[in-house]
């Protein structure tokens, strides 16, 4: 919801949004930058999530042509979550937040797992999210338990694409319970960030790769881990209900190409 | 209970019934 937010107050409907192909206010928002902030999308292909700086700029729509959409706005995603938890580097989105700037473009960062950039990276949230304008947080990443049901709002069949924007935007409800949960996250569970971070690393090191199967970036940066497997050869739907009857959860990102 | 209380026994049971179940897929389906 944050991110939405974030685009409605930096767009208007009708005006253009440079994101990362991969992210998540591209691929996994339910259809809402367009449905409540009226914005189109231009998807950008990075490396890790990082955007490059000269491709940003040669996208930017600035002139005043009633065909073009003009762009608003630019958003960057750290740590990259369909990328596999990489950290945006401090130096390139210093500079990315620059270029923009030159162009009277303002930036949004998703910082849904910010404090795990920070906890990987060894900055402090403010330098990472010093370059940008805005910055939404997620406190359930990691720090608190997922609240899912307080915050998503009902489906209503009535109302197809509506209902998907609407479930992505929330409901706020209980959320003195939730506040409460954040705020002893920010004092008790930050520093064990770092605990998660070795964890996901040990149990990439744990883990054979069958043939064929590769872990997306390499080594676990940070707290997520994408096993890539060759979809003819593993039927992950099985994996993930034989898992399941173990105690172990994964989730599925489905077919398509991740990129570098 | 976050998924920060899962400690470093809960990585290695993890790691080994995933292990188990990748080698268990790949065998059923390996080329003959």
């Amino acid at each position: 919801m944050g991110n939405e937010i974030a685009l409605a107050v930096h767009g208007r409907p009708g005006r253009e949004v440079v994101v990362e192909s991969l992210s998540h206010i591209m691929t996994a928002e339910g259809g809402a930058p367009a449905a409540l902030a009226g914005v189109t999308l231009r998807p950008l292909d990075s490396k890790g999530g990082r955007l490059d700086p000269d491709r940003v700029e040669a996208a930017l729509v600035l002139d005043d042509d009633p065909h073009h959409a003009p762009t608003v706005l630019a958003c960057a995603e750290n740590t990259h979550n369909r990328l596999g938890g990489r950290v945006y580097p401090l130096d390139a989105f210093v500079e990315l937040a620059g270029r923009l700037k030159r162009h009277g473009i303002p930036l949004h960062l998703d910082g849904a797992r910010l404090w795990n950039a920070a906890a990987a990276s060894g900055h402090s949230t403010a330098e990472l999210a010093g370059p940008a304008d805005s910055v939404m947080v997620c406190f359930s990443k990691g720090s608190v338990p997922r609240s899912d049901r307080p915050w998503r709002a009902p489906r209503r069949s009535s109302t197809k694409g509506g209902a998907s924007a609407n479930d992505s935007a929330g409901a706020c409800a209980r959320r003195g319970i939730l506040a409460a949960g954040c705020r002893y996250a920010l004092d008790h569970h930050r520093e064990r960030l770092v605990d998660d971070h070795r964890r996901a690393r040990r149990l990439a090191e744990l883990v054979p790769l069958p043939v064929g199967a590769s872990i997306l970036g390499g080594q676990p940066e940070t707290n997520i881990i994408i096993w890539d497997l060759p979809v003819d050869r593993f039927d992950v739907f099985e994996i993930r209900r034989r898992l399941a009857l173990d105690g172990v959860h994964l989730s599925d990102f489905g077919p398509g190409d991740f990129g570098p | 209970v976050t998924h920060l209380d899962i400690d470093d026994e809960g990585i290695e049971r993890a790691a080994a019934a995933l292990a188990g179940v990748l080698e268990e897929s790949a065998s059923r389906t390996a080329p003959r």
